[in-house]
């Protein structure tokens, strides 16, 4: 069961030896208990933005088959998609996208049958793109639908908001990719906090260092901060730091 | 490590509802709630003691729900006046009526049943007043009882001899004036009266050593020019309180220098039932406040000269609706205690208010001054303490529904829980404008028995933009069994002044403590207190 926010605020309370909140209160909650409510949540962007790929802020099923965790479909024609359909503007979109995680498919889409086309699609600069591929893509455009085929690449829009496909798709696929959501303040004393429990100490480290801060006891305010960053290390080896392809033992038998 | 830093304070001092909040953030010894406790002699907030009915659980009312106009301890029981009737008893079970025809040689109790009565049709409050050993009754067993209940004739009451046999006597001045009397006292060797009904501004002296004669020698009376509201005997002085200005009569014995003097002609005295002697001086519910008479002979209209001045706030409610209240007051001396009610007729049992003042010395000056707190749930209609057959102080009170009470006995009122609140002032540990935290609070506490305290703790002048912590429970303080009390297998040991420690949460530039319950469990005594706090910022 994850952690509330009422239940990570009033950790911090009991260590401060202050008052906890109740559901009651919770909105209502002033002076330091309206601090500590802020800074678990600046605690919480702050180990957020330690890293772009924490997996609990990922996107939908990162066990999707095609190891990416959502996928847009393509239009027959068509260069740009969004990469967040649904977000009005940069402020809701993905926080970060893995750029090689692309990957084509026509696996699910209505109507194919096998064998399926697949493949990756590799990702490659604007400039490179310009250069080499857009007056093609242009001209296949021009031409019509007999000339379109299935895109091998992609590329990033100015505002990165959006990937273009080259060249232009000749039928719909999928195209799956991994990307993470942009964290979201904590604000009812229900909502959960995404940080598994067994991390929760990290956050709480954090949030203490400003609490002590605020309370000016800076001996107490160091310790915490060192054991958030030593917290912080050890979240990160064992969340997102790849496990090594080779295992190699080393140790000599005499 | 933050730095623990400890506070004490002690409890003394009583209610201060006076001083500013500044100024009382550095005298964290007193109360700005202090309900239902009492400043104890030896120091610190004692919850008071309860009330139970006199005659316990076989208790019988006088008359009916009549309201007790009087009570006073006389013999071996009490005497207490009830509608037109007066009664006594030794146990609260059987009441004899004793205003009965009783003739010169008395009635036995088993022939008082049967003996007229001499209704008392216009019964009003009733003061009662002892003469020992007065001309004619120099033998008798236990004095002469003096009941004077307003508008009726002024009774003399005894009992002669003991057991059995003995009689009782009830006799009525039928003289002259006094046709009544309202006021009585014993001053000098003369009964004292006052008629408020047909002479209220004449007071009325008896023959010397002679509580049975207003005509013969030593006798006579004097007129001031206010209506008189009660007299006092105080020294070689009978002080005559007026509803505007208060006298003295002097010389009482001695016929050419028999004189009246001005006391005060620029404040009078609220209620005769409000005057009482204690700690050597008289005091009285003024105009103005609770005063002492030689504050008021030295700086007459002066403020200053009232000993209530930390309780001016509450008294100035009680002053502006004093014509709604039946006031009743008593000392108790193994206490050093004023104990004063004000009970209003048309309010509730559970909301009748009174006043605690203890004589005690100031911790820092050593000089006698009274420390204040109040009582809430004693209907009081009459009130009188004395000695009982042993020679132990003891106190009754009547109601308004005509129930008797042992005062100040038991851990309930009559049954009914109590309700009891020890407040603090807010306390800024020594800066105003730190915050702190608070760790824990070590409460010197003397139980008598078991106890259910609550403890509530407020930051900031319970201020709205903190979050306050919840009302806790001090937990179980172990107390002593006494030799003689304690059971084998239940009592428990304990200190007779255990110190208990209360974990705290919270923080703030300042913190209140209320200590509070509503239980029937024993009394207790809080001595004061030890606080940890860990000091932080001046945000």
């Amino acid at each position: 069961m994850a952690t509330t926010y009422l239940a990570a605020v009033n950790m911090i309370l009991k260590e401060l030896n202050e008052v906890e909140l109740s559901s009651g209160n919770f909105s209502s909650a002033v002076g330091i208990h309206a601090y500590t409510k802020d800074m678990i949540n600046k605690a919480y962007f702050e180990i957020v933005n330690k890293e772009e790929e924490w997996p609990f802020l990922i996107e939908g099923d990162p066990e999707e088959p095609e190891m990416g965790s959502l996928y847009i479909e393509t239009v027959v024609g068509q260069k740009w998609y969004k990469l967040k359909t649904a977000s009005a503007d940069i402020r809701s979109d993905f926080r970060s996208v893995d750029w090689d995680t692309f990957y084509l498919t026509e696996y699910g889409v209505t109507g194919a049958s096998t064998p399926y086309i697949t493949g990756e699609l590799h990702f490659i600069s604007t400039e490179m793109y310009k250069k080499y591929y857009r007056d093609r893509d242009n001209q296949s455009l021009y031409a019509g639908a007999t000339t379109y085929d299935t895109p091998v690449r992609i590329f990033r829009s100015a505002d990165s908001r959006s990937f273009g496909v080259s060249p232009l798709p000749d039928k719909v696929y999928r195209i799956y990719f991994s990307a993470w959501v942009q964290p979201t303040a904590l604000s009812a004393h229900s909502d959960e906090c995404v940080v598994p429990d067994v991390w929760m100490n990290v956050l709480y480290d954090k949030a203490r260092h400003y609490l002590w801060l605020f309370k000016k006891d800076m001996e107490q305010a160091r310790e915490a901060k060192a054991d958030f960053k030593e917290g912080l290390a050890k979240m990160r080896r064992n969340l997102i730091d790849s496990v090594p392809d080779d295992m190699l033992d080393d140790r000599v038998r005499y | 490590m933050p730095e623990l830093l400890p506070y004490t304070t002690v409890s003394s001092g009583g209610l201060d509802l006076s001083a500013p909040p500044y100024e009382l953030l550095r005298t964290p010894n007193v109360a700005l709630l202090l309900n239902n406790f009492e400043v104890a002699v030896s120091g610190g907030y004692r919850r008071i003691n309860g009330f139970t009915l006199y005659g316990t659980t076989s208790a019988t009312r006088p008359e009916g729900a009549n309201k007790i106009l009087g009570i006073e301890p006389y013999a071996l029981g009490v005497v207490v006046c009830v509608d037109t009737s007066v009664y006594y008893s030794e146990d609260g079970i059987t009441w004899l009526q004793i205003n009965k025809d009783t003739t010169s040689g008395g009635k036995t109790a088993a022939q008082m049943p049967a003996t007229a009565a001499l209704d008392r049709p216009n019964q009003g409050r009733a003061q009662m007043k002892m003469m020992t050993a007065p001309t004619g009754r120099t033998t008798t067993t236990y004095g002469v009882l003096n009941v004077a209940t307003g508008d009726d004739n002024l009774a003399r009451f005894r009992i002669e001899g003991t057991g059995g046999s003995r009689t009782f006597h009830w006799e009525e001045y039928t003289t002259g004036a006094p046709t009544g009397a309202t006021y009585i006292e014993n001053h000098e060797k003369h009964m004292c009266v006052v008629d408020s009904v047909n002479a209220p501004s004449t007071v009325y002296y008896s023959n010397n050593n002679d509580d049975s004669d207003y005509t013969g020698t030593g006798s006579g009376s004097i007129v001031v020019p206010e209506k008189i509201v009660g007299i006092k005997s105080f020294r070689s002085a009978l002080y005559i309180f007026c509803d505007t200005a208060i006298y003295k009569l002097v010389n009482i014995n001695d016929a050419s220098t028999i004189a009246i003097e001005t006391v005060t002609a620029r404040l009078g005295c609220v209620s005769g039932y409000t005057i009482q002697e204690i700690g050597g001086d008289l005091i009285f519910l003024a105009t103005d406040g609770l005063r002492t008479i030689a504050g008021t002979e030295r700086i007459s209209d002066v403020e200053l000269g009232t000993l209530s001045h930390k309780i001016q706030p509450l008294l100035k409610d009680i002053l502006d609706d004093s014509a709604d209240f039946t006031f009743a007051s008593t000392v108790i001396r193994n206490k050093n205690q004023y104990r004063l009610f004000y009970t209003n007729e048309s309010n509730e049992y559970v909301t009748q208010k009174g006043l605690i003042g203890t004589l005690r010395p100031n911790l820092e000056t050593g000089t006698m001054a009274f420390e204040w707190s109040t009582t809430l749930g004693i209907e009081v209609s009459a009130l009188a303490s004395g000695s009982d057959a042993g020679g132990e102080e003891v106190s009754y009170h009547g109601d308004l529904d005509g129930y008797v009470f042992t005062h100040d006995s038991g851990s309930t009122f009559n049954g009914t829980n109590i309700v009891y609140t020890y407040q603090t002032p807010d306390i800024d540990f020594g800066d105003a404008g730190l915050g702190k935290t608070l760790h824990y609070m070590l409460l010197s506490i003397k139980p008598e028995g078991a106890q259910d305290i609550k403890l509530k703790v407020s930051y900031d002048f319970n201020s709205p933009s903190l979050v306050q912590p919840a009302q806790q429970d001090v937990g179980t303080v172990s107390f002593p069994s006494y030799y003689g009390t304690g059971v084998y297998g239940t009592a428990t040991y304990g200190s007779i002044t255990p110190i208990k420690r209360v974990n705290l949460r919270g923080s703030g530039t300042s913190a209140a403590f209320k200590f509070s319950g509503v239980d029937a469990n024993p009394p207790f005594t809080i001595t004061g207190f030890y606080i940890t706090f860990v000091p932080s910022d001046r945000r």
